[in-house]
């Protein structure tokens, strides 16, 4: 069976075209994302923000010799790794960042000639005399070193300023006969660093000017936008959601999946039509969980499909909830609260509702609404439970009951198809007689809210800062792997997450019944769930 | 009688002429930009390794780079491409040096030669499996494929080099810009390029120190960041 790849980064930034499936709404979107206007891009974890980033990037790049604009792509994703009180300190390494990888992707296209410094070229001091570094690598250099010491306050006297920086990029376009750079921005802000959001977001204001284009891609959850970033009026909002309600939607991920099945797995789909259906419904939109199922479901039958929506939507998607309110522990409460709230409350009364609705025929829900008027931590949560995707925002000044207003979600349908009994035979009626007029409804002081207003929750709204040292001395039992690897390692003596991430395969190997093969499998699983577990 | 000077100065200024063809061509100076641009990149891992003796290769190495450049931009394309092979046996040479001192030390004192069989070796060569598990076992599940890649241009380049019959054929008679010929050159020096870089970050990357670790990322996210290897590496925080 192929593997697939769950993750863009997995896959070379020129064949990314090869697997785009082109929807009318990602189209939109990667229109956006090439057009003049700023567009920050939000979407839950896996739902396509990189790799609709990528497509854009690579489409401009086909059509550089006409229009002369020019794009460039950009990961904040290791500033989750930046250790440092000073704030200077997050601002200096995004510009250095960004500057530097501009001057990298001019280099590779072959439209900027840089010198070597150390190397000797062949003509020797005649060269060196001429080549004079351009403004923006002598500002590159600049931003660059003023970060590199964690532990040193950030000396800003004689560093450039933002508007230099400018100045020196449009010069460089002038030279170069580039009408615009397009930055495209991934990974953009921590989603729970508001300290790190506002800068960035400050920045990304401050980078407006008539050559540069800022393309941004944020979770849900990112919502401090610092004093001068005005959402709406300074960026074009735009988020990814590929609608289950909408006819072609299965098609659309069926798709998905074709570009990277093999023969074996599509003659499956083909013949489990209905099944595949049903793990594309329970997705909701997010491929990534599309993949993630049907790479444990490869012979799309009732009873594959069946013990992967009840193992996979009952405890996994959960894991990596679960696992932040291990990281951020000031948060603890707040995300353990949004997981009961959706086991206790919301499925459990959907659940009957369906039931209701199915055995009369009537369309059916996943949809919840919550009045406008609620606590802010109950929102705060609910945007945690949104980051990894459990619920999304499905509209917003809706109106209920006594025409009350309030902002309704979509809770993921996976989620709810795990408490059917055999989804393989009930999932697809439910999906396919879903409609939005049909929702649960929280009111403002709705009993369930208790527990987490009553709680003392103690810095929600300042967020906490990372340490890493804290995360890679955690027991290595927060990793996402199975039990039996779990096992291994324990008998391996490997206890932290530190252990596990500095263990060749060669000591893993050690462990009885586990040879190359398995061995490969537990680092790489080691290696991407402390991935996972780091970029938060 | 021939006047020699004479006839030097013409071949001289042929040579000249396919320089300002090809520098008039914008898509040939983007290629010859990118490929110069790689000497940026072969710095930065020459100073992460600059502690170690075998450092002083890649000096030789990019010597060579810049002479095959050189032959390219004046049309002396067989000549571009036997440096370009060169080049790219010194670069793979450093690696297996770095584990073979005594190797080196030969070499440096002209006392032994380079040999790409021994380089390609799949029991010892840089890319065997045994050679890849001692310095970082996440690189040797891709270890085949870019030994592959490393066989093949070596291969395209010793065609010109032994002057095989085809190279003939495709190397224009006289000195004249050849686009094909000179599009091909850039194709297998970036191909070099991506092979140069898996095989040094599979030797170094465990064991050069976080500030060199954080120079390099960029050229090697760049050039093979989709590697699961890479990314593991590229995942761990500093130590410093």
């Amino acid at each position: 069976m192929a593997d697939f790849f769950f993750r863009t980064e997995d896959i070379r930034p020129d064949e990314v075209l090869t697997y785009f499936v082109e929807t009318q709404k990602d189209r939109q979107i990667v229109d956006a994302l090439k057009n003049r206007n700023p567009v920050v891009l939000i979407g839950s974890r896996g739902v396509g923000k990189s790799f609709l980033l990528r497509v854009a990037q690579r489409e401009l790049q086909n059509v550089f010799d006409s229009e002369r604009i020019f794009p460039v792509y950009i990961s904040f994703v290791r500033s989750s790794l930046l250790q440092t009180s000073d704030e200077n300190q997050f601002k200096h390494w995004m510009l250095a960042r960004i500057c530097s990888t501009i001057i990298r992707a001019l280099n590779k296209e072959g439209m900027l000639g840089s010198a070597p410094r150390s190397i000797n070229l062949l003509a020797g001091n005649q060269v060196s005399h001429n080549v004079l570094s351009t403004r923006v690598e002598v500002i590159s250099d600049a931003f660059e070193n003023s970060w590199k010491q964690p532990s040193a306050a950030v000396d800003i006297e004689g560093l450039p300023t933002i508007d230099e920086f400018k100045d020196a990029l449009e010069d460089l376009a002038d030279a170069l006969n580039i009408r615009r750079f397009v930055l495209f921005i991934d990974e953009a802000a921590h989603i729970f660093l508001p300290e790190q959001q506002r800068q960035f977001f400050t920045l990304y204001r401050d980078l407006r000017s008539h050559c540069i284009t800022c393309n941004a891609a944020v979770y849900p959850g990112v919502t401090s936008f610092g004093e001068t970033f005005q959402p709406v009026h300074d960026a074009t909002m735009l988020s990814i959601e590929r609608d289950v309600l909408s006819s072609d939607y299965v098609d659309n991920m069926r798709e998905i999946v074709q570009k990277q099945a093999d023969s074996a797995l599509l003659a499956n789909i083909a013949q489990y039509g209905k099944n595949f259906a049903i793990l594309a419904y329970a997705a909701t939109g997010n491929p990534r969980l599309l993949l993630k199922t049907i790479s444990r479901a490869p012979k799309v039958n009732s009873q594959q499909v069946n013990e992967t929506i009840r193992e996979f939507y009952r405890t996994e998607i959960w894991a990596e909830h679960s696992t932040l309110s291990e990281k951020y522990a000031g948060h603890k409460v707040l995300i353990d609260w949004g997981r009961t709230f959706i086991e206790t409350f919301v499925l459990p009364d959907l659940k009957g509702k369906n039931d209701l609705y199915i055995s009369s025929q009537r369309p059916t829900t996943a949809f919840f609404w919550i009045h406008r008027d609620t606590p802010e931590v109950v929102k705060e949560a609910l945007r945690v439970l949104s980051y990894t995707g459990i619920v999304s925002e499905h509209a917003v000044g809706i109106k209920a009951t006594r025409s009350e207003i309030g902002k309704r979600y979509l809770v993921n349908l996976g989620c709810l198809f795990a408490y059917e009994a055999t989804p393989a035979s009930s999932a697809f009626e439910i999906a396919k007689s879903l409609t939005p007029q049909r929702m649960t409804e929280f009111g403002s002081n709705h009993v369930s809210y208790r527990p987490l207003t009553e709680a003392t929750v103690e810095n929600v709204s300042q967020g906490i800062s990372l340490s890493l040292t804290t995360q890679l001395d955690k027991s290595a039992n927060v990793l996402d792997l199975t039990d039996w690897q779990k096992e291994k390692l324990t008998e391996l003596n490997l206890i932290t997450v530190r252990d596990v991430l500095e263990a060749s395969e060669e000591k893993l190997k050690e462990a009885t019944y586990v040879g190359d093969v398995r061995a490969r499998r537990m680092r790489n699983a080691a290696v991407a769930s402390v991935l996972e577990f780091l970029s938060g | 009688m021939m006047d020699v000077a004479e006839y030097y100065c013409n071949l001289h200024k042929h040579s000249e002429s396919v320089l300002r063809e090809m520098l008039a061509d914008k898509d040939a100076l983007e290629a010859l930009t990118t490929s110069q641009n790689y000497l940026l990149d072969y710095e930065k891992i020459q100073a992460a390794i600059s502690d170690r003796p075998e450092n002083e290769v890649i000096s030789a190495a990019v010597k060579e780079y810049q002479f095959a450049l050189f032959a390219l931009s004046v049309g002396q394309y067989r000549h571009a491409f036997v440096g370009l092979r060169l080049f790219f046996e010194l670069m793979l040479v450093t690696v297996q040096f770095s584990a073979h001192e005594i190797d080196y030390r030969l070499w440096a004192k002209d006392a032994k030669d380079i040999n790409w069989g021994a380089l390609k070796d799949t029991q010892t060569g840089v890319f065997s499996a045994n050679f890849i598990n001692a310095f970082n076992p996440g690189f040797s599940g891709n270890a085949k494929q870019y030994l592959a890649l490393a066989e093949t241009v070596y291969r395209e380049c010793s065609e010109f080099v032994h002057g095989n019959a085809n190279t003939h054929i495709s190397l224009p008679p006289d000195i004249v810009f050849d686009k094909e010929i000179f599009f091909s050159w850039h194709q297998k020096a970036e191909a070099m390029r991506m092979v140069v870089i898996f095989v040094f970050s599979a030797r170094y990357l465990n064991y050069i120190n976080p500030s060199a670790i954080a120079n390099l990322e960029p050229i090697i996210s760049d050039v093979i960041g989709h590697l699961s290897a890479v990314q593991a590496v590229f995942s761990m925080p500093s130590k410093g």
